[in-house]
């Protein structure tokens, strides 16, 4: 078992490439900075801002680390071919619900797939269970499980209201604006008037620690500050 | 332009006119329990029948966030499609859009939360053979017409509410003590949720835009850079909506721009309407024809 960890003081860790990486830029490395930290630790860094394919390829052209973290299932192929002795690793933005989904992203060329932590709560229903439909493949890749994560109000990957309340996209342009911690009035209509509150809501990304165990389990927090991540 | 919209139950569809429409996609993909919901039952093979009697394409769409537990009922649905007159499956799962190609090599559309960003992964999909994709809903134009150029069919929401994310539960639920009704009935109250003037509108997993994306003005636009389906997005709509806005959008496309008909649509929605993404701004604003 492998842990991937956000604090730069392990020895297996992942972090961000300024302008790549999904959140704060704030808390992201420089190329030459990443190819400091790689002389002496593992290095997965997380290129997940969804780009083009050449333009993930020109970075991790010049990026010492082991391993990338991909958020595109073109760019993941892309990156197998021109990188094959990189592990590759399908992020949790792509969503990666079911056994099927585990043997494509395999087949395409990732070597790790990040499994949503919502489906931790189901954990008994291991991705590894198969029906007579779902032949075996050689390809299938590792599991990535969280250990620690901030359990949203949509999957991630999934939620498109940054770019439709502020114009910028949590997956193209790395930011969110955590809209989905406002307060929320919750309005029923009935018989066409303009409706009746019945609640307010907020739907604030809920900090969970899970009982897991996987061949990774990461601790989310590249979006945390150094004295949170410390606090846990 | 194919003009398609989507119907979730058997009911629904004999109950509203498909004549503005070239294709029909069958069933919610939001939700096992909607109540009748086409893909979770035994109606499916008697609804393809009454789409194409009336002369239109039958898709079959399938639930957008299949864990394993929901895979045999996947499994079930595709089986019921092979038995029966349908020309296209629809997904937003690449697992099991991969699947279908590789077993079955059926006639596949990947649905707009699919999550397709670039042409790389449009690139990939035309590989497996998929057909036809709806790009991801927050990207522009521009990007789409770079994904047309790999060949593949292009579908766009062309009206209607857009989902804003996808969750592994059902946010109406919880209302289900202070609305007094219970799942399924609850889907069928409008709900919103309102913050500041930003609205939401949760359906099933999903939460969709409280606005309409509205794309009346930029037809040509969207001609000009070869998208071949406009979709109008009904399945959280009363069962006049699709045929109001479908007659509008087949209007425009046989005879063109009708400034009534413009403010009919612009008037349909209580919460206004909207471009989406479409000219990189804000998804929740409306730029109208100047752009």
């Amino acid at each position: 078992m492998h842990l991937m960890s956000p604090d730069i003081e392990k020895d297996t860790i992942y972090i961000g490439l300024k302008g790549f990486s999904r959140y704060s830029d704030e808390f992201s490395y420089t190329i030459d900075e990443i190819n400091s930290l790689c002389r002496e630790k593992e290095v997965f860094v997380a290129l997940n801002r969804v780009k083009e394919a050449d333009e993930v390829m020109g970075v991790m052209e010049k990026i010492n680390a082991k391993g990338f973290i991909l958020n595109d299932a073109g760019t993941i192929r892309e990156a197998k071919k021109r990188f094959p002795d990189r592990v590759i690793v399908a992020s949790v933005g792509l969503n990666i619900l079911n056994e099927l989904d585990v043997q494509f992203y395999g087949d395409i060329g990732a070597d790790i797939v990040v499994i949503p932590p919502e489906l931790n709560d189901e954990l008994k229903e291991d991705l590894g269970w198969q029906l007579p439909q779902i032949k075996p493949n050689q390809k299938r890749p590792k599991i990535e499980r969280f250990k620690f994560a901030l359990v949203e109000m949509f999957y991630k990957g999934k939620c498109y209201l940054n770019a439709f309340f502020i114009g910028k996209s949590t997956k193209k342009d790395g930011v969110c604006g955590k809209l989905c911690s406002r307060r929320w009035k919750v309005k029923v209509i009935l018989n066409d008037t303009d409706g009746k509150d019945v609640a307010i809501l907020k739907f604030a990304p809920q900090p969970k620690e899970f009982d897991v165990s996987a061949e990774y389990l990461k601790i989310e927090g590249r979006q945390l500050r150094k004295t949170q991540k410390k606090a846990r | 332009m194919e003009i398609v919209t989507n119907v979730p139950t058997l009911e629904q569809l004999s109950k509203c006119s498909l004549e503005p429409y070239d294709g029909i996609y069958l069933g919610n993909p939001y939700c096992w329990r909607y109540d009748g919901n086409l893909i979770a039952s035994d109606d499916i093979k008697n609804a393809v029948e009454l789409v194409k009697s009336e002369g239109k394409k039958a898709y079959v769409t399938t639930y957008a966030v299949p864990r394993n537990k929901d895979l045999p009922l996947i499994f079930k649905l595709i089986d019921a499609i092979m038995d029966s007159d349908v020309d296209a499956i629809e997904s937003t799962n690449l697992g099991v859009i991969n699947y279908i190609k590789k077993e079955y090599d059926f006639r596949v559309h990947a649905g707009g939360l699919t999550n397709i960003y670039t042409s790389a992964t449009a690139e990939l999909l035309v590989e497996i053979g998929v057909e036809r994709i709806m790009p991801a809903y927050e990207i522009s134009l521009e990007e789409i017409e770079m994904i047309k150029r790999t060949g593949v069919e292009i579908e766009v929401v062309i009206h209607g509410k857009i989902p804003l994310g996808i969750s592994h539960n059902c946010f109406l639920t919880k209302f289900e003590e202070s609305l007094g009704e219970k799942c399924p009935d609850i889907c069928r109250r409008e709900v919103y949720f309102e913050s500041d003037g930003l609205v939401l509108k949760p359906f099933g997993n999903v939460t969709l835009s409280g606005k309409d994306v509205c794309m009346y003005e930029h037809i040509e636009k969207l001609i000009e850079i070869g998208v071949n389906a406009g979709r109008v997005e009904g399945i959280s709509e009363r069962i006049g909506y699709r045929e109001r806005v479908g007659r509008i959008y087949r209007r425009r496309l046989e005879v063109g721009f009708d400034r009534k008909d413009l403010e009919k649509l612009l008037s349909l929605n209580r919460h206004g309407v909207c471009n989406g993404f479409y000219f990189n701004r804000t998804g929740q604003l409306y730029v109208g024809g100047g752009v």
